[in-house]
């Protein structure tokens, strides 16, 4: 039986959503209501097809990425989709979600429903879906070439921009002095590791970023960043 | 929390060193100087104009000093130095926005600079008299006090003078004045070196108390905007809550009743609800367009979402390369309402197709909606219908309307004269 996995923290609304994908298709869905119950559902699936995943979880750290990213290396050949009010505030997650995961397509949440079930269905069918098109204007024509998940490793070059990292995914201020007290850098050494990182940035939309929008970047794609966090740091 | 610790020692000399580096080597272009950062920067030109005024008072008063070459070009390097120093507070006071270089590019210079101003004053002015270059002081405390906000260092500048007293520095100074007091008498000390020692502990007192002065400035206009910001929020909730009720409560009070009353198919709901829906989405823009500018997306994205949620096939939108434009405000609220005329004007006209498309330049942004119910000519509209309305607003040759095999292809033009660098930002 197609079994598919439903991540958003609305949680009527996702039941509600997975009961009519359930009647309607006669596919079998779990659903998780928070990015910490992933993991679980993950656990209780033998097989996994289709992975639906919201990206604001407004009460919790991360972002839908984080979920997509756990489903994707658990289950790598399941598809991934994205639903979405498509709001503003989400548009940058998007666009990196789009650019670094296999994204099968995205559906609006305010699309009516039997159009976001003939996307799911086509998903399942076919391996793609048009993506909606009240999302479409928040995302490139095309990925871009450069953001691959391996290009995050050119962002993290040794142990001293692992740490600069891990500062700035826990700054509060972002400020130089606060990134060099929790890294315990020099005042010019993240100065300089900042530096060194600017060509790679560029080639994820970040024009000379102040130390803020490079925090606001650590923890968008912090999902994608980690495992290099985690090699450079390891003797 | 610190996830690593480094020795007071060591956060000591690279704070030292951040500090010699200056303002210029940490602010970012995106922080505009505040009120009092550039009063501050007025100050530190101020101290340096004072300054090199008194050395230039006290070189002219007294001739007879200048004996050698050396030392009658000393007033000329102490102004130099100071004009020099003075060029990145011009900038922060201009408003100018700096862009980031490597610190270590700014140590050496400045380090120079500074070497150069207490050489050539004591030079200009040796004995007690060299006390009226204080303006040093302050010029010295500005100049800290506006590296250490780039920084984002909240510093305690009344501990520096102790930190001062029991610094390498001064513990080579007090060597010097000991070693001159032994080998050329108490006389010559007192007339050479002493001075020199005392003027330079009140270059630090004064530079402290500066820099402690203009902290406590700083930080109330910290506060101040806080307050400010918590009150436009405490305004904006008082507004949101008005609308909940006014609007929102409404509108779902209207559906509860039409529903009750029996009067509605299921159908019906939908629509009342997909109204609201869009409702709620307008509300979102406007919200944006009080932030000043706005996506073309953003504004686009309701009217794609009302059409669809009409039924309507949308055949293309525009991706985010072409809908990136970032406009100001005035030219959002003159995109949306042209959408909102071109998609109800083909919605009511029955489409079951639409296409929409965006086109963007550095003088003009342009919305075109095609659909496929049949076609229209603008002769035929009657005075007052709304796409007659928008003609009148944006001018007749920015609307246009062609036929397509079968329906129309209406083009609305907006002008970008209210764009401005500052306000709106190509950024795609």
């Amino acid at each position: 039986m197609t079994q598919l996995l439903l991540v958003d923290d609305a949680g009527a609304l996702g039941e509600l959503f997975a009961a009519a994908i359930e009647t309607t298709l006669g596919y079998c869905v779990a659903v998780a209501v928070s990015l910490a119950d992933v993991g679980e559902r993950l656990a209780q699936i033998d097989s996994l097809d289709l992975a639906i995943v919201d990206l604001s979880f407004p009460l919790e750290s991360g972002t839908g990425i984080d979920a997509l990213d756990e489903i994707h290396r658990v289950y790598p050949d399941a598809s991934l989709a994205v639903i979405t009010q498509g709001d503003s505030w989400v548009a940058e997650i998007l666009r990196d979600a789009w650019d670094v995961l296999p994204i099968a397509t995205f559906i609006s949440k305010s699309a009516p429903l039997a159009y976001q079930l003939k996307a799911i269905a086509s998903v399942i069918s076919t391996g793609s879906a048009p993506i909606d098109p009240a999302i479409q204007t928040l995302l490139p024509a095309r990925r871009s070439p450069h953001r691959t998940a391996s290009s995050f490793g050119a962002l993290v070059q040794h142990g001293g921009h692992a740490k600069l990292w891990r500062a700035l995914l826990v700054a509060r201020e972002s400020s130089y002095k606060e990134v060099a007290d929790l890294s315990g850098l020099a005042l010019n050494t993240v100065k300089n590791y900042r530096a060194q990182l600017l060509s790679e940035l560029a080639l994820h939309g970040l024009h000379d970023p102040t130390l803020r929008q490079m925090h606001e970047f650590a923890i968008r794609c912090r999902a994608f960043l980690m495992p290099f966090l985690k090699a450079r740091e390891s003797p | 929390m610190p996830f690593v610790t480094r020795s007071v020692g060591a956060k000591t000399v690279d704070r030292g060193i951040a500090l010699l580096a200056g303002r210029d080597a940490w602010a970012h272009a995106d922080q505009p100087a505040s009120a009092v950062t550039r009063m501050a920067a007025l100050i530190e030109i101020w101290g340096f104009i004072i300054a090199t005024s008194a050395l230039w008072t006290y070189r002219f008063t007294l001739p007879h000093h200048y004996e050698s070459t050396i030392i009658r070009l000393a007033p000329f390097g102490f102004a130099a130095a100071a004009a020099l120093l003075t060029i990145a507070p011009q900038r922060v006071a201009r408003g100018q926005l700096t862009t980031t270089r490597a610190g270590q590019l700014f140590v050496l210079p400045r380090a120079l600079l500074g070497v150069t101003l207490v050489t050539t004053a004591y030079s200009i002015i040796p004995g007690w008299a060299s006390l009226i270059s204080w303006p040093v002081g302050i010029a010295l405390g500005a100049d800290a006090a506006l590296t250490s906000w780039a920084l984002g260092w909240h510093f305690k500048p009344l501990r520096w003078w102790g930190l001062f007293v029991i610094s390498p520095i001064h513990f080579g100074v007090v060597g010097g004045l000991l070693g001159a007091l032994v080998y050329q008498g108490w006389d010559a000390a007192e007339r050479a070196a002493l001075p020199i020692y005392i003027t330079m502990h009140v270059w630090v007192l004064i530079a402290s108390i500066t820099a402690w002065w203009l902290g406590v400035l700083h930080d109330q206009e910290k506060r101040d905007r806080r307050r400010a910001v918590d009150e436009a929020a405490s305004l904006e909730r008082r507004r949101s809550a008005h609308w909940l009720h006014d609007d929102l409560c409404a509108q779902l009070r209207l559906v509860s009743i039409t529903v009750q009353s029996g009067g509605a198919t299921m159908a019906d709901v939908e629509v009342m609800l997909d109204d609201l829906d869009h409702q709620i989405r307008l509300r979102q823009v406007e919200e944006i367009f009080d932030s000043g500018t706005i996506r073309i997306a953003e504004v686009l994205q309701p009217y794609v979402r009302r059409a669809q949620n009409r039924g309507v096939h949308i055949d293309s939108a525009p991706s985010f390369d072409d809908a990136s434009l970032i406009v100001s405000a005035d030219v959002g609220r003159q995109f949306s309402h042209a959408a909102a005329v071109l998609t109800s004007n083909a919605i009511n006209a029955g489409a079951t197709h639409i296409a929409f498309e965006v086109h963007a330049s550095d003088e003009f942004v342009t919305i075109t909606v095609t659909d496929d119910a049949g076609g229209i000519k603008f002769a035929d509209l009657p005075s007052g219908r709304s796409l007659w309305v928008l003609r009148e607003d944006l001018g007749a040759d920015n609307v246009t309307v062609s036929s397509t095999s079968n329906g129309s292809r209406v083009q609305a033009t907006i002008n970008l004269t209210h764009r401005t660098r500052d306000d709106a930002v190509a950024a795609r």
